[in-house]
């Protein structure tokens, strides 16, 4: 049926999978150095690795083997041939704001419950754990370490003490939650009211005695 | 599983247990079992049309394929809401008006054919039967993304406790639930967007990326004539969708169901909305995914705070539960209602058909299961295909035979034959020229329908004017 409704979008079908890949991120005033590895299983022609680009912020590869192509959202490079049967060893620097910090996501993607992904962020002095994007832990070595099923496009580590959006929609879940049981009771309360007083009999005025 | 899904999980499966239990106390006729006694308000009624629409088709296929294919996709829910207007003004009123507690018995009044009935019964059962296996395939991928649970435990899951509170208070319990998973979809929804444009960085930097990602994500990735087939699938699907004209008789009177439409379409414009923009947010978060039918659960389970994120996952689940329990409702009275107590046991009392609808609503919710776990398709084009044959063999009964006297019994069966037979044939044939032609099954099905409806019509027994005085108000002359 996917045939019938002509969904044909590389790497989402593919046969090839994405086994490990571990990236190393370490942040400091300003700057954020990523250092990542790919390992990817099974035959392949080429692979295509994004970037997504990001306000505020410059990209300088520090691996030399590619040239990077920039457009106005991503900036890619192509690994062809032999070379993409490989492992991938990426390394690049982000210039300015590093909040966010964007990873280079394949084509290939990851296999449900075969692969690893696995992400390490050192240096992370005044950013906030429990609002950055994968869900981070502590690794107990003063770093912080990430286990998502999927590569994502960048990692997020809001700075401690700023608005956070997740505390901001969680506050409002447990709002929404005490409003609608009062609206709810409320309306409980007033149909109880209104039972019990029309339960009375009134005599009918065209009842004659 | 985290903590705050699991509290949030058990608090909801606490809630609707109450509501079943509840209505379960209220439930004494086959009329209160079916149609809730008649009493839904337009405001619940019309969360609840939302809440039978919004499936697992929506949360999970339809997220899927705005991750998969972009923007494009979005131009169908102006086929269901197309669908939903001609049922308002053509379809429901009529209906309601009638008074039916089934589909089938609308189809056995209107042509006083009792092979029509049991003809529409049987199609009802097999296609609805294709409609959860959707279902549960959704739960599956929500299953292995959210609880690292094999599909297979999940589904079983899924059908007991849904099965359970069908069971136990049929449409009154649904009715309750369903409203309540409208008000959680909503706001889990609503939630949603926020986070996941921030998490991405804002909205020109998540457009600018996936213009450069795939250019069609933000254009025409469908033409204007897949999108037409398949606006048309779920336009005319809709119009005469057996499980939601069940929700219109449950409703207080015509006036009642047209308001509740028009409330149905505004929770489902902010609910599409919603969905398009966490497909294509999940896109430039998680560029890359194995299945498109994964970005929904991995988007609550990986990328949303807690309480959003379970309050998401509560509301996926429950709009597979809501879905699954509106298709037992009508395939459990098809079997109950229109094939045993019309033809095996007309005698049967009413306490006798609401338990042969119970053990029906048992054995239809476990048959799909074989089905889900051996995935087709991806959800979307499951729930696709199941509405091309609804719209193939009921749109023009339905919805012609509503509106037009000269149907006879004759053309309402061959419609409905030739309808599903023309509509399987082009999918087995025809279908694959598609992209050439630009004819799909649905087009081919509904066309073969009319035709054999109009042309036996004109050549055979005209339906009794006592039976036509139901539905239309000025007598042939």
């Amino acid at each position: 049926m996917i045939g019938i409704l002509g969904l044909t979008v590389a790497g989402i079908a593919a046969a090839t999978q994405l086994v490990t890949v571990a990236v190393d991120v370490t942040i400091d005033s300003g700057r954020a150095v990523v250092d990542a590895r790919y390992r990817f299983q099974g035959p392949i022609d080429s692979v295509r690795l994004v970037l997504i680009k990001l306000r505020g912020q410059s990209v300088r590869m520090l691996s030399t083997e590619w040239t990077l192509r920039e457009s106005a959202g991503l900036y890619e490079f192509g690994v062809a041939g032999a070379a993409s049967s490989l492992p991938l060893h990426v390394r690049y620097e982000i210039n300015g704001a590093v909040d966010r910090v964007p990873m280079f996501v394949p084509s290939i993607a990851t296999a449900p419950g075969t692969s690893r992904v696995e992400i390490r962020v050192i240096g992370v002095g005044d950013f906030s754990v429990k609002d950055g994007f994968p869900r981070f832990s502590d690794d107990g070595r003063g770093g912080l370490v990430a286990r998502p099923d999927n590569v994502p496009s960048l990692i997020l580590l809001p700075r401690r003490g700023s608005l956070s959006i997740n505390r901001l929609a969680d506050a409002m879940v447990a709002l929404l939650v005490a409003f609608g049981t009062a609206i709810w009771l409320a309306r409980y309360w007033r149909r109880r009211t209104m039972s019990t007083s029309t339960s009375i009999p009134t005599p009918s005025p065209n009842r004659t005695p | 599983m985290s903590n705050t899904l699991a509290v949030v999980l058990g608090v909801y499966l606490t809630v609707i247990l109450g509501i079943s239990i509840w209505s379960a106390l209220r439930t004494k006729t086959e009329e209160d079992f079916i149609a809730a006694g008649r009493t839904i308000g337009p405001f619940v009624g019309g969360a609840v049309l939302a809440a039978t629409q919004i499936s697992a088709g929506t949360v999970v296929g339809t997220v899927g394929r705005h991750y998969l294919t972009g923007v494009s996709w979005w131009f169908i829910w102006l086929g269901v809401w197309a669908g939903w207007l001609v049922s308002a003004f053509f379809v429901a009123p009529k209906l309601r008006r009638f008074g039916a507690l089934t589909v089938p018995d609308y189809i056995a009044a209107r042509f006083d054919s009792e092979t029509a009935r049991a003809l529409a019964a049987i199609l009802i059962v097999v296609s609805y039967t294709v409609y959860l296996v959707a279902q549960f395939q959704a739960s599956g991928e929500i299953a292995r993304v959210v609880f690292g649970m094999k599909p297979l435990t999940a589904m079983l899951i899924i059908v007991s406790s849904t099965a359970l509170y069908t069971l136990l208070g049929g449409v009154r319990s649904s009715s309750y639930i369903e409203f309540l998973q409208t008000l959680i979809m909503v706001a889990g929804l609503g939630l949603a967007v926020p986070v996941l444009l921030s998490h991405a960085g804002g909205f020109s930097q998540a457009v600018s990326f996936l213009r450069s990602l795939d250019g069609r994500l933000l254009g025409w990735y469908y033409g204007p004539k897949e999108l037409l087939a398949f606006g048309a699938a779920f336009s005319l699907s809709i119009a005469a969708a057996p499980y939601e004209m069940t929700r219109f008789y449950s409703m207080r009177d015509e006036r009642t169901v047209k308001q509740a439409i028009a409330v149905a379409i505004g929770f489902q414009f902010f609910i599409g909305v919603s969905v398009l923009a966490i497909g294509l947010l999940t896109r430039v978060l998680f560029p890359n995914l194995p299945s498109p039918d994964q970005a929904s659960s991995i988007m609550a389970f990986e990328v949303l705070p807690p309480l959003v994120g379970a309050l998401l996952i509560v509301a996926m689940v429950s709009a597979i539960m809501s879905t699954v329990n509106s298709i037992l409702l009508v395939t459990g009275a098809s079997v109950a209602h229109d094939l045993y107590g019309r033809f095996l046991r007309p005698d049967a009392s009413e306490s006798h058909l609401v338990m042969v609808n119970r053990i029906a609503i048992v054995v239809l919710a476990f048959i799909p299961v074989y089905f889900a776990l051996q995935e087709f398709g991806d959800v979307q084009a499951i729930v696709v295909e199941q509405a091309k044959f609804i719209a193939s063999f009921f749109f023009v009964p339905v919805v012609i035979g509503l509106n037009w006297r000269g149907g006879t019994a004759s053309g309402a069966v061959a419609s409905m034959v030739g309808g599903f037979s023309a509509c399987l044939a082009w999918e087995l044939t025809g279908q694959r020229g598609f992209a050439s032609h630009g004819i799909d099954a649905v087009e081919v099905g509904v066309v073969t329908s009319l035709i054999l409806f109009l042309v036996v019509s004109r050549y055979t027994k005209p339906v009794a004017e006592q039976n036509l005085a139901i539905f239309f108000r000025q007598p042939r002359r």
